[in-house]
């Protein structure tokens, strides 16, 4: 290992106030996300993106389901609702709803979004409900030790698809847009800096919002396919992603012999459910 | 929109159904997110139509489980909210029944029963969804239930509905069935001023001061609202007071007791009955809903024959009234238990009257009501 | 199937990272001096690293655009090896390490700005990052 040149970081334990540290629950650090998790980096982009969007931290609604990637709104120093599985959506449907002021966001993971929570999902979508989803994407089922998931992809292997599997998986992006969401975006936790940008240019945004995470999972998914470390996987994004603004998400798949694209794939601003809410009924009774 | 448009005083010819939507207008309800199932659709549809005149807001969800989690969502909002649903559908609700429970979130949750199990009778009565009211979700909890007889019971048992869950900060159910939803009697809608409506105690402290599960003598942690700067975190797992989730048994232990004791401790100050000829009852009829107007007729027949019967209607069936039943097992000679189900109350009344008296069943499976020459047969066995 | 072709598992977390040859990006190697290096002055920053709280996961030190990071010898309490900064003269304070760290364990101070206030033009349309954002930590 090189050790010529002399360290001078600075380092310490306890005394250093992380930048990041008023918008987290420090008395919860460290986290549980595993060793080369790209969750915490998915968070540390999404406290950035909030705090460059210029939205007040008391207007933030976090609402997560079950998972990994559901835990995010235990650690968020906002208000944050841990619900059930799969029903982070509608939760945050009646929230926003019951308070216009909130800016509801809904983080949570793939099987928890598209699986459990699949009707869910293409409802508001369908609806353009003013809420935006953030999808952690990382093809398993990681809390519960890495089972298959409707993302997972063909040939892959899974405790629940020890032969490979042989299902198709979602292609999120596609799902969103065919249901309407007005914002539909895909990054990989290794596009930190556009992921953070894409989020805080969605977070002042109306109309129903849906980001993708691409993020490794070194403990089930990687470990299982025998694909490394997190820090492989992201070298294996480096090496396999492409950006493609405003390409046709029906190519967006994830799978055989496709790059991963990337990008901002939908972004257009249409009338949301409370929109249509109050031009056809509101003001229908003359209020 | 206006406030004047809440409370639709005066005398009105309501459906059990529409009585209960405008108890939920009357009572401040703001949110509905509900599936349509008969016998409950007329709810759904009755609050479409009157709930954004008052600036709420009705939304038909996808499915029960997302009306179930979006009446939570509103409740945190800020906003008093409520779905209805049947048999099939509260089965769908029961796992987000108990996040509510273990969120501590106000909300009302009407089933209009109907024939079960399963698809069952979708148009016609029944009464067996009562001991799921109570177990129907996993766990250890405890909850609220109040089982009305009449449109103008339902009305006022739906304002009570929603009284108790903000004081209690828990979901209560309003356990009706689909004769009392479907039969159109007189209603009576008091003044506004004189409905009793009662809204969750906010918290006075400040942010940083503020725990959400902190609570003092009578259990009830105060409330407070998303966006006010509280920036609290809830959770369905395991929590402590912080809110926090915490993985043992010690924090598990705390929180089941808290949620059990919050209702079992203030128990005398949420049940009610009503006690209808019991001064010289020699044998007591228990019944609640509909069952409950048959059973009357039946304790009529009963008395013209000479027997000393009694009724203790059940206007809260959850948490139950055992110390009413265990008083009266000691002086009485039996209970018969009326009801459209094969035993779920009468299960309770037989646990708790601890063999002291007998108890009897007047069964029925639903579709109908119950003839009250039957309940007279059982009465007379009873009384021997 | 392309995406799970040719990558191998490397399980051992230490020792790959120290190698400076084994890098995902295909040109960083050959980085140059721009030309007109002589001329502007680039802004400098100081690491801090929260050593109890790196889980050793190498993102820090594999994406830092300078090759400031590696990481050390020393143990932490739950048995990683937090990074440290060894090129810290090279440090500019891009802000990188703070955001790719998944826990929260690294950043950067600005200790000295730069010629160039706005960092160059990026991709994607949205508001750039914005240096003064971050807060003075307190040592």
């Amino acid at each position: 290992m090189n050790k010529t040149a002399t360290p001078t970081a600075t380092v310490s334990t306890d005394k250093l106030q992380h930048p990041m540290s008023d918008l987290l629950r420090m008395d919860r650090m460290p986290h549980i996300w595993c060793s080369s998790c790209g969750l915490g980096t998915g968070l540390t982009c999404f406290i950035m993106a909030l705090r460059e969007s210029g939205i007040d931290e008391n207007d933030v609604a976090v609402v997560s389901g079950i998972g990994c990637t559901g835990r995010v709104a235990g650690y968020l120093n906002l208000d944050s609702f841990h619900t059930t599985h799969g029903r982070a959506i509608p939760f945050a449907t009646g929230l926003a709803l019951a308070n216009p002021k909130l800016r509801v966001v809904v983080y949570s993971g793939d099987g928890d979004i598209v699986a459990i929570g699949g009707n869910h999902f293409i409802h508001s979508a369908r609806r353009n409900m003013d809420i935006m989803v953030i999808v952690v994407n990382n093809f398993t089922y990681g809390m519960t030790g890495g089972q298959a998931g409707p993302t997972t992809p063909v040939t892959a292997k899974a405790t629940t698809a020890p032969y490979g599997c042989f299902e198709y998986p979602f292609n999120v992006p596609y799902l969103a847009m065919a249901a309407g969401a007005s914002y539909v975006a895909r990054w990989t936790s290794l596009h930190m800096r556009r992921l953070k940008n894409s989020m805080a240019e969605a977070l002042p945004k109306r109309g129903f919002r849906v980001i993708e995470i691409i993020c490794p999972c070194p403990t089930a998914f990687a470990r299982k396919n025998r694909l490394g470390t997190g820090l492989d996987l992201l070298k294996f994004y480096h090496d396999n992603s492409i950006i493609k603004h405003g390409a046709d998400p029906k190519e967006a798949d994830i799978g055989m012999s496709n790059k991963i694209i990337c990008g901002k794939f939908v972004d257009e601003e249409r009338p949301t459910f409370r929109d249509f809410l109050t031009q056809n009924v509101h003001e229908k009774l003359g209020g | 929109m206006a406030e004047d448009r809440r409370v639709l005083t005066g005398e009105h010819f309501l459906s059990g159904d529409h009585a209960c939507a405008e108890g939920g207008m009357a009572a401040g309800c703001m949110f509905f997110g509900g599936y349509p199932i008969t016998p409950s659709t007329e709810i759904a549809e009755r609050m479409s139509e009157r709930l954004p005149e008052v600036g709420g807001i009705f939304i038909q969800m996808e499915d029960e489980l997302a009306s179930m989690n979006s009446i939570l969502g509103a409740s945190w909002g800020g906003w008093k909210s409520m779905t209805c649903t049947s048999g099939p559908g509260f089965s769908l609700m029961m796992e987000n029944l108990g996040l509510g429970v273990v969120l501590e979130t106000p909300t009302v949750l009407v089933n209009i029963q109907r024939g079960g199990p399963s698809t069952g009778l979708p148009t016609l009565s029944g009464q067996a969804d009562m001991m799921q009211a109570k177990w129907g979700s996993h766990g250890d909890y405890e909850i609220i239930a109040v089982a009305p007889n009449s449109p103008q019971e339902i009305f006022d048992f739906t304002v009570k509905a929603f009284n108790l869950s903000e004081l209690y900060r828990v979901p209560v159910l309003v356990m009706s069935d689909e004769s009392v939803g479907h039969m159109t009697e007189k209603v009576v809608i008091p003044p506004a001023d004189k409905l009793g409506v009662v809204s969750r105690r906010f918290t006075k402290k400040k942010p940083g001061e503020y725990l959400p599960y902190e609570f003092g003598e009578d259990e009830i942690p105060d409330m407070v609202k998303a966006g006010d700067g509280y920036r609290i975190h809830v959770t369905g797992l395991t929590h402590d007071k912080r809110g926090y989730p915490v993985i043992d048994a010690e924090t598990q232990d705390w929180m089941v007791r808290h949620l059990i004791n919050k209702i079992q401790k203030n128990k005398r100050k949420i049940i009610e009955v009503e006690e209808i000829n019991m001064d010289d009852a020699e044998v007591v009829i228990v019944s609640y809903g509909i069952s409950s107007r048959v059973a009357h007729r039946g304790m009529d027949l009963a008395r013209e024959q000479g027997i000393k019967v009694g009724m203790l209607r059940l206007i809260v069936v959850w948490p139950f009234c055992d110390y009413i039943i265990r008083e009266l097992a000691e002086k009485v000679k039996a209970f018969v238990t009326v009801e459209l189900n094969f035993g779920q109350i009468a299960l309770e009344v037989e646990r708790c009257a601890g063999g002291k008296a007998g108890c009897y069943l007047v069964p029925h499976a639903g579709g109908d009501v119950h003839n009250p020459e039957d309940i007279l047969e059982v009465i007379k066995e009873a009384a021997k | 199937m392309v995406m799970f072709r040719g990558l191998v598992g490397h399980i051992i977390f230490v020792t790959l990272w120290f190698e400076p040859t084994t890098r995902g990006y295909s040109g960083v190697k050959y980085w140059r001096k721009p030309l007109d290096a002589d001329t502007v002055k680039s802004p400098r920053g100081r690491i801090y690293v929260i050593k109890e709280q790196c889980k050793g996961c190498g993102f820090c030190v594999e994406y830092c655009p300078r090759d400031v990071l590696e990481l050390s010898q020393e143990f932490n309490k739950k048995g990683y090896h937090p990074p440290v900064a060894v090129k810290e003269e090279n440090c500019v304070s891009c802000g990188l390490c703070e955001l790719i760290c998944p826990e929260f364990a690294i950043y950067a101070e600005l200790i000295e700005e730069g010629d160039q206030k706005e960092p160059a033009g990026e991709e994607t349309p949205g508001k750039t990052e914005k240096a003064d954002k971050r807060e003075k930590a307190e040592v």
